[in-house]
């Protein structure tokens, strides 16, 4: 019962620095910099997105080829991404 | 010698048969999610990509609603965690009563975000912020309108459980709705700061 009750609190404390990290990205977008605040949101997302997976949806306590399930997924992206990068550099560097 | 008898040796033995700790309703909820990653995954590689080349789409990405982003954001994330107390309460705590409540409460914060979203849509159309305007807008529409639909999939599926619950049952069922989801919050929080906060 302890176990679950614990359980109960770390998922109230993640929602508590979901919250947080939004207040933080909102803040960025004041920052002088804008791609400095562009890349500082992003990871923000990334780390907002890792912690919901990893103890939302238990990711965490997921054998490992669950995870490789979805990596799997995203390094299709990743390759499309990578491949379409020199198609733009050709059509908008100019 | 790996769970085999020495009946092995006479070749009448099976093998033990192998059992996957991950049970087949997981297994489906996460290849689907898989496939729904390359979904959205492609959509937004797409968009960063003509991003890169589009630095003009900062000055259109000002006229969204930043506030209603970022409130639609926080009833997502509050979502994600009554939903899991749904399925901690009943997991856990074999409260059907309390874990009935949580994902009605679940279901109350999906629709505040359709509410809200609405209320975006009608604003930035009668603005005149349509997809016809440019492809910011065309990707905009296409990739919040796409998970709007996702947002009300995933209430339908939880008004199934919702009512299993009152029922006292539909224990998997609250965590695989739970799964999915969760998925839509992530997808979310990617698309806050992409559409609404990259605009410099």
């Amino acid at each position: 019962m302890e176990e679950a009750i614990g359980k109960t609190k770390l998922f109230v404390g993640i929602w508590g620095i979901l919250l947080a990290a939004l207040a933080v990205s909102i803040l960025l977008t004041g920052l002088g910099h804008p791609r400095v605040a562009v890349f500082l949101i992003f990871g923000i997302a990334v780390a907002k997105a890792s912690l919901v997976m990893a103890y939302y949806m238990g990711l965490a306590h997921e054998p490992r080829y669950i995870t490789l399930i979805l990596a799997g997924s995203l390094f299709f992206i990743f390759v499309l991404f990578v491949g379409l990068i020199p198609d733009i550099i050709y059509v908008f560097g100019k | 010698m790996n769970g085999m008898t020495a009946d092995c040796c006479k070749g009448t033995c099976h093998a033990p048969e192998q059992k996957s700790e991950v049970p087949v309703w997981r297994w489906g909820i996460w290849w689907f999610l898989a496939s729904e990653i390359v979904i959205f995954g492609g959509l937004i590689a797409c968009y960063l990509l003509y991003r890169l080349g589009h630095p003009e789409w900062g000055a259109e990405a000002s006229h969204t609603l930043q506030w209603v982003g970022a409130t639609n954001t926080v009833v997502l994330l509050t979502s994600s965690l009554t939903v899991i107390l749904a399925h901690d309460a009943v997991f856990h705590f074999k409260n059907y009563r309390r874990g009935a409540a949580f994902m009605g409460l679940t279901i109350l914060l999906g629709l505040t975000f359709l509410g809200f979203k609405s209320y975006e849509y009608a604003h930035e159309i009668g603005a005149g912020m349509v997809p016809a305007r440019s492809l910011f807008w065309g990707f905009y529409f296409l990739m919040t309108g796409l998970h709007a639909l996702h947002v009300i999939g995933g209430l339908v599926a939880n008004t199934v459980v919702w009512r299993g619950l009152k029922r006292g049952h539909a224990v998997h069922r609250t965590e695989s709705v739970g799964i999915y989801w969760h998925f839509v919050d992530v997808v979310w929080i990617f698309l806050f700061p992409l559409l609404y906060l990259a605009n410099g």
